[in-house]
């Protein structure tokens, strides 16, 4: 029996534990083992059907007692205590992103600092404080989720992306390729992608930055020696550890979190100059699910699934549904713990279904869709670029292309006043270009910039309009492509959309050259060696150009064959 | 941040069109251009999945991902009655005031109830179809050459028999 057979034998155990025998292993058809290197390289492990599954029927249940999120997290608390059992290393309940302490009357001076953490930064907290590999040398405390911490990825090291981007300790094992991964993310990454990754690197750093600030503080008020204990232990590995599994693993689910006031955090130099810029949705309501999280990610028309059924792989994975759902009232209320919270969450859970026209066959895959992700959002939140760019949601951002184009061709003054048109239409940046639905296109709003940018219109007339809007003369230019935007007219004259396609021709072709010169560089850093860690992050790279390429190489052949966009 | 399965992603716009006609664009540019779709291609979209409602009003849902639209067709009683009534395709801009006073079967009327039936409030199968005799009322025709509101007081009276399901 290998280790994971172990992990996956504890965490169900605990699973019908603790949803007390009402969900039960044999009720789910899924079994969990390596994704076999065939078809997908590096895929790692994934859910499996253990049996023929009928269209529409229910495949998996997850218990919502199971699920980790910050009000879960509480009612084990509650029940820890109840049972006597050593105190847990937990989120402390003012941090909790719905406590309610800081609205009680006669707290201390602390109720005028909002000390509320959002469900990303619990969850990050949680987990880095009860890391298996560290807790195991601190004391023993109770560990309500122990059996599925222990199923989760032992580090995000090297594969994930972000890791690249965060120097590892001395001491740790990848320190070595650290170099070598942080160029090839510095140096030969699309920049839309490398942008999409400092992004995530941001986000961390901020939501790391509020833990690092708020923890000490909540301590100071209210001293708790075991937790301060673990807290001066955890390193910034272990956070990092901590906010990846969060970022790459949770699914949305609705928790009913109070929202977090705008006036909060004002003190920034506390809070890691957090401001509630986010929105909510994203950042408090999502739950970590056991077994589900094993499932891999898959999108319709894939052929990169694998199944035992056909070794011929000519049948495609059916792509399985995730729905939220109520649990029957029995398996999550017994907990005999009040609450302020609306009942509604407490049943919430997730249920994956087969597809309802085509049925899931013994040893298929069972995958579903993450979301309407391209490449490169997946690759920079979760860290991987799916195979054979058959990904329909795929898109390349041409914003610095299409503007730089725009400043050789017109005066500062006239790209700011043509932006200003664009922005008070809603049409300025996020030009993209697709593959998918085919024929590969230009996106909507790229050829709505572009047909402004190609319109002769004095400075005087665009200032007039921006001015007054509802200015009913207007330059007869202009006109044309205000009722382009309301829909009257198809284009704006064919000279017009003879030089847009032009300019997207020049564009593609530009881009073109650029990811040739970028994937042979990559051919030369693949050279010195073709296996291991840093031959899979330089595939993976190599991936999100191609991908790239094959949509410059579409919308290319599309305007040399006069499709009309 | 990417939580998996994130239902906000999802954007749904309704909207009316005309079965199976590319209508002008101009209802639709506004709310989708900016989302980067193209009206002209969407218009032809929403022709397409409405081909078996051809000259009816009907609702459309379109449901938008990533600059991706899917459109649906929301079914609707009264969409239903008309498209039973069985009339001839009409070019809705040469003729106004178009009066609906055509026959429908009560099975047909209990058809439109089941596929109506998730939407209603009923308690029962024959609480729907008195919804939808109400809807045949507005819509002008009568059912099985009587009127609509005749027919709900004969399923009262019990003269008139509604299936359980």
């Amino acid at each position: 029996m290998t280790s994971d057979d172990d992990k996956w034998n504890r965490l169900t155990a605990w699973m019908q534990d603790l949803s007390q025998g009402q969900w039960k292993l044999e009720d789910q058809k899924v079994t969990f083992r390596e994704v076999p290197d065939l078809v997908s390289v590096g895929a790692g492990r994934g859910l499996f059907a253990t049996q023929d599954i009928e269209p529409g029927s229910t495949i998996l249940t997850i218990p919502a007692v199971t699920l980790l999120h910050p009000r879960n997290i509480e009612r084990a608390d509650h029940q820890a205590q109840t049972a006597k059992a050593p105190s847990p290393l937990t989120v402390p309940y003012r941090m909790l992103p719905h406590s309610a302490i800081n609205k009680r009357p006669g707290g201390t001076a602390m109720k005028q600092v909002e000390t509320r953490i959002t469900t990303t930064e619990a969850l990050a907290l949680y987990l880095s404080l009860n890391r298996p590999l560290a807790t195991q040398t601190a004391d023993s405390a109770y560990r309500p989720w122990a059996a599925y911490l222990d199923a989760l990825p032992v580090s995000f090291r090297p594969w994930h992306p972000l890791t690249w981007l965060v120097k590892p300790p001395s001491d740790d094992a990848n320190h070595q390729d650290w170099d070598k991964m942080n160029d090839l993310a510095e140096n030969y990454l699309p920049k839309t992608a490398y942008d999409k990754l400092q992004g995530v690197l941001e986000r961390y750093k901020r939501h790391a930055a509020m833990l690092r600030n708020g923890v000490p503080m909540v301590l100071q008020e209210e001293p708790e020696e075991k937790l301060e204990r673990r807290w001066s232990q955890v390193t910034e590995e272990d956070l990092l550890w901590g906010w990846l599994n969060v970022n790459t693993r949770t699914l949305y689910l609705q928790l009913d979190m109070p929202p977090i006031p705008n006036t909060a955090y004002a003190d920034r130099s506390v809070t890691g100059g957090r401001t509630r810029t986010e929105p909510d949705s994203e950042q408090q309501n999502h739950a970590m699910a056991p077994l589900l999280d094993l499932a891999n990610h898959s999108h319709l028309h894939m052929e990169n699934g694998y199944s035992e059924a056909d070794a011929d792989a000519s049948r495609r994975p059916q792509l399985c549904a995730v729905h939220l759902v109520e649990e029957s009232a029995t398996t999550s209320s017994k907990s005999g713990i009040k609450s302020d919270a609306p009942p509604g969450w407490r049943k919430r859970t997730f249920e994956v279904s087969a597809p309802k026209n085509a049925g899931i066959k013994k040893g298929d895959e069972i995958v579903f869709a993450y979301g309407p992700h391209s490449d490169e959002t997946l690759f920079a939140e979760y860290g991987f670029v799916p195979l054979e760019g058959e990904n329909p949601w795929n898109e390349v951002v041409v914003d610095d292309l299409i503007n730089a184009a725009w400043q050789k061709r017109e005066t500062r003054t006239m790209v700011a006043l043509k932006s200003e048109v664009l922005e008070m239409n809603g049409y300025l940046d996020e030009y993209t270009m697709h593959a998918y639905p085919s024929p590969p296109h230009p996106s909507y709003r790229l050829l709505t910039a572009l047909r402004l940018m190609y319109i002769q219109v004095p400075e005087a007339a665009l200032q007039k309009y921006i001015d007054n809007p509802t200015n009913k003369e207007v330059h007869p230019a202009l006109q044309a492509f205000l009722e382009l935007l309301m829909g009257a007219l198809d284009k704006i004259s064919d000279d017009n959309e003879k030089a847009v396609r032009d300019c997207i021709r020049n564009v593609c072709l530009e881009a073109l050259e650029r990811i040739e010169q970028k994937l042979t560089a990559l051919q030369l850093l693949h050279q010195p060696r073709t296996f291991g860690d840093v031959a899979d992050a330089i595939r993976m790279v190599e991936r999100l150009w191609v991908d790239n390429q094959s949509i410059f190489h579409g919308v290319m052949q599309s305007i040399d064959q006069g499709v009309i966009f | 941040m990417a939580p998996k399965v994130d239902p906000t992603e999802i954007k749904i716009i309704y909207l009316r069109a005309t079965g199976g006609e590319v209508g002008s664009s101009a209802a639709l540019a506004p709310k989708i251009g900016p989302l980067g779709l193209s009206p002209k291609k969407v218009g032809e979209d929403i022709a397409k999945a409405t081909g078996d409602w051809k000259g009816l009003r009907v609702t459309v849902q379109l449901t938008i991902q990533n600059r991706q639209a899917a459109v649906s067709v929301v079914p609707s009683a009264s969409s239903m009655v008309i498209k039973a009534l069985k009339e001839p395709p009409r070019d809705r801009k040469k003729e106004k005031n178009i009066k609906h006073s055509g026959n429908v079967s009560f099975d047909e009327i209990v058809d439109v109830a089941r596929k109506m039936a998730h939407k209603s409030l009923a308690k029962n199968l024959a609480g729907t179809v008195k919804e939808i005799l109400g809807t045949a009322q507005s819509v002008g025709c009568t059912v099985d050459g009587k009127h609509p509101h005749d027919v709900i007081e004969g399923i009262d009276d019990g003269s008139v028999e509604v299936p359980e399901e």
